[in-house]
């Protein structure tokens, strides 16, 4: 074979060298520069945090306005409410009466109504949110609690 | 020729632009690892090299100037820290290693010899299957063309006289067009490698 080819012989056999002793790779990699990158949360998550507190206190109010609702508006339909409780496969009614919410901000023990209108209702919510804002710290607790009150549990 | 990076990227790099010193190392991370193989010998070195001499680069990119050959500022790092990494175990040369490793060489001859082995390993990769496979057998197995030829089920002679040298052709005409002119990209070298 001609010179050319033999130098070009020479170049395959160190490239298969090189392959052999693993210098050849495909991929670039990660940047070797960059240590284990930290889970950074974006900030836009971080802006839109409380909303994933406040969609299961939306929901909670809802059920709240379901169920205690009517008996605001209409004592009979919370009486009847009262009496229909499907309770262990029957239609019975409970040991307890449904608790009107003005009972539910002294049974708890603990203080729900955050705009101070009496009541305890989807209108705390917000005040709730209000007085939580900037807070620091595990609100799991809080929120359960709240639910409660709001559940009229 | 490895195509350049552009002017602008390598200005870049010397503002400090991370984004920009990533598409160097995408570009260029093949013929760091053959810099720090052919600079050190020493294939369980390579690994270590490389990822310092990378860590450098970018701790010092500020400092690069974007009329230099990037590789070439790259091969000098790399020397650097291979020179290091000699000094802190001096125990593991043996006795066939180069007296003058990391000295003798330029980082310009290093970077020549890693970027014509990056093009060659492109060209290699380019090739259609049938000629590939004969190529890799070849030179990346070390197998006989005898045992090639049992290999891929044809006469001895055929793949002596016809269908490795037609690999071969197709290798220098891919180079060509790379830029580079096989006979001079090495001094005659023979040494022991060939059947």
């Amino acid at each position: 074979m001609s010179q050319r080819t033999d130098n070009l012989e020479l170049l395959l056999s160190k490239l298969g060298q090189a392959s052999r002793e693993g210098v050849l790779v495909s991929e670039a990699g990660r940047y070797p520069w960059r240590t284990v990158e930290p889970e950074v949360i974006p900030l836009t998550n971080r802006r839109f945090a409380w909303v994933r507190m406040v969609v299961p206190l939306a929901a909670a109010a809802a059920v709240a306005v379901l169920f205690v609702g009517p008996a605001l508006w209409n004592p009979q339909a919370a009486q009847d409410l009262a009496d229909n409780v499907h309770a262990g496969g029957s239609f019975a009614k409970p040991e307890r009466p449904v608790e009107t919410p003005q009972n539910v901000v002294q049974d708890a023990g603990v203080n729900c109504d955050y705009n101070n209108d009496g009541v305890v209702d989807g209108k705390d919510i917000q005040a709730w949110i209000d007085s939580r804002r900037g807070a620091e710290g595990d609100w799991t607790q809080e929120v359960e609690q709240f639910k409660r009150c709001l559940l009229g549990q | 020729m490895d195509e350049q990076p552009d002017k602008r990227v390598l200005e870049a790099v010397s503002r400090g632009d991370e984004r920009a010193f990533e598409a160097l190392y995408r570009q260029y991370h093949q013929q760091a690892r053959l810099m720090a193989w052919r600079l050190s010998h020493r294939p369980d070195w390579v690994e270590e090299i490389v990822h310092d001499a990378w860590c450098r680069a970018f701790a010092n990119r500020r400092s690069y100037q974007p009329d230099r050959a990037f590789l070439v500022w790259l091969a000098g790092i790399q020397r650097i820290v291979y020179l290091e990494m000699c000094r802190k175990s001096p125990t593991t040369l043996g006795d066939d290693f180069p007296p003058d490793a990391g000295h003798s060489e330029t980082p310009e001859s290093i970077v020549a010899e890693a970027e014509t082995l990056a093009d060659l390993n492109d060209c290699v990769s380019r090739l259609p299957e049938f000629d590939a496979k004969i190529i890799r057998l070849r030179f990346f197995d070390n197998l006989t063309l005898r045992d090639i030829a049992k290999e891929v089920a044809i006469p001895e002679a055929t793949l002596r006289e016809a269908k490795l040298p037609a690999a071969l052709r197709k290798i220098e005409q891919c180079l060509r067009k790379k830029g580079r002119q096989i006979s001079r990209v090495l001094p005659a070298q023979r040494g022991g490698e060939q059947q």
